[in-house]
């Protein structure tokens, strides 16, 4: 018999495993069997994942448009601020006063050594040049501030109230920017003039994001004389950041009733649902 | 229940049926997966997937005896094992297109018992060990093992003799006699 043989035998007859070493036989079998029966344990656990996720991402996106503004603190004794709900990159204020320059996007504010520096922020794509001046030689135009949009209690939704009109200097860029130069030269070299952000035609920065619901101010809407008192209502509309801090069927809802009636002060709409929102205005 | 009338019964996705076949040719067929793939876990887990392959697949199984049964078995955990080297890439073999197979007498391996010659198995690398395995133990034959393995004939010879010069470096270097 050859060594070959001599090994096949003996491995073949070795039919449990030598040296002390042990396996559960009852819970393979239970394995096997729960295999067989296709009952997959781990993957409820998966779908309980999934099933968080797409909750998590809908709260995400039902709160972000609107608790940007809320979040930015005013610190200003003067300013309040000026927010439409769209995140903004605002650079630091040096303004004596301090204004809070807060918003929600893509703004890029430069730095205002203006005096009265009020807190600044709108939901406009565009770029304010420094100025130096107090009263600024851009704009005479007249700039609404709000005032009271943070001061949000648990169970009052926060309502933005035209408060105060400032006098406060806001250059559009494009002037902004020629003004820095008497020969009316904008002043910026091709490298800059490169690294300004396309915009949509909805003024919204190229590669940022905007909800297709909500409507973006300009600073040229904003600062348009014939718009500060007919528009009031409009914008206050456009800048509240909760509607009844509802869900957004119960929002529509709101706008339902809003549109319906409301001639006065508040309007009480009832729904399918018997959900009541008291309107405040 | 004789292995007859549970081959049967598995047919008809009897659970007692299939609990007996079981019960009597898993720890053989764990042991066949551990000569392989050397670690525990590993081999029972490939055997559950052997036993679960054997149940799904026994309509194709004609019974003829006993041998019949564990001969199917060995050959359903040998492919998954093969897989599940394959698929962790542990069976790197060097090709070699030109071997010549040598005549293996080792009276000093004649002379150990089953569990010394499975710890020498266990101690060959991952593609000595699977030649070996399928040549000395399955009884395949180097054209077979090439075509399973996906490697030359030649390759399949040379892994063998190596596999048959470290084993008897082993038994020099841990049992000198």
């Amino acid at each position: 018999m050859s060594t070959d043989e001599t090994i096949r035998q003996q491995l073949e007859a070795m039919d449990t495993l030598g040296g002390g070493i042990v396996y559960g036989k009852e819970e393979a079998w239970e394995k096997l069997q729960e295999r067989m029966d296709g009952k997959p344990k781990r993957k409820i656990g998966l779908y309980y994942g999934m099933a968080a996720a797409v909750v998590l991402v809908m709260v995400c996106v039902w709160l972000a448009p609107s608790s940007s503004p809320l979040r930015a603190p005013s610190s200003s004794p003067q300013g309040g601020e000026l927010s439409a709900g769209v995140a903004h990159r605002v650079a630091p204020s040096i303004s004596p006063q301090g204004g809070g320059l807060s918003a929600g996007v893509a703004h890029r504010v430069a730095p205002s050594s203006s005096p009265q520096g009020g807190g600044l922020s709108a939901g406009v794509a565009h770029r304010i040049a420094p100025s130096s001046s107090p009263q600024g030689e851009g704009l005479p135009a007249r700039v609404l501030v709000k005032r009271g949009v943070n001061k949000h209690k648990a169970n009052q939704p926060p309502v933005p109230e035209l408060i105060k009109c400032y006098d406060q200097p806001l250059l559009e860029p494009e002037r902004s920017l020629a003004s820095n130069n008497e020969s009316g030269h904008t002043g910026l070299t091709a490298m800059e003039r490169m690294a300004l952000p396309e915009k949509t035609s909805m003024g919204v920065e190229k590669g940022r994001l905007a909800f297709k619901a909500m409507k973006v101010l300009t600073m040229s809407e904003i600062m348009a004389e014939e718009k500060t008192a007919a528009d009031i209502p409009e914008i206050k509309r456009i800048t509240r950041p909760h509607e009844g801090g509802a869900f957004p069927l119960v929002r529509s809802l709101f706008r339902q009733g809003e549109a319906g009636g409301a001639a006065g002060g508040g309007s009480l709409v009832h729904n399918p649902l018997n959900i009541t929102i008291h309107l405040q205005h | 229940m004789t292995p007859q009338k549970a081959i049967e019964g598995c047919k008809k996705q009897d659970r007692v049926a299939q609990k007996y076949l079981f019960d009597r040719w898993s720890d053989g067929m764990l042991v066949v997966c551990m000569r392989y793939v050397k670690n525990l876990a590993d081999a029972e887990e490939l055997m559950l997937t052997g036993f679960y392959n054997f149940y799904r697949t026994i309509e194709r199984f004609v019974y003829n005896g006993d041998s019949s049964i564990s001969a199917w078995l060995k050959k359903i955990m040998v492919n998954e094992c093969l897989m599940h080297l394959r698929k962790r890439g542990e069976l790197i073999i060097v090709e070699e297109r030109h071997a010549e197979e040598l005549v293996a007498e080792n009276s000093t391996l004649e002379r150990m018992n089953a569990n010394e010659i499975f710890k020498l198995v266990l101690a060959l690398p991952a593609g000595y060990r699977t030649v070996f395995n399928l040549y000395v133990v399955e009884g395949y034959t180097h054209k077979e093992i090439a075509k399973l393995l996906g490697i030359a004939e030649g390759t399949s010879k040379s892994q063998l003799n190596k596999a048959r010069a470290m084993m008897q470096q082993l038994i020099k270097e841990n049992m000198p006699l």
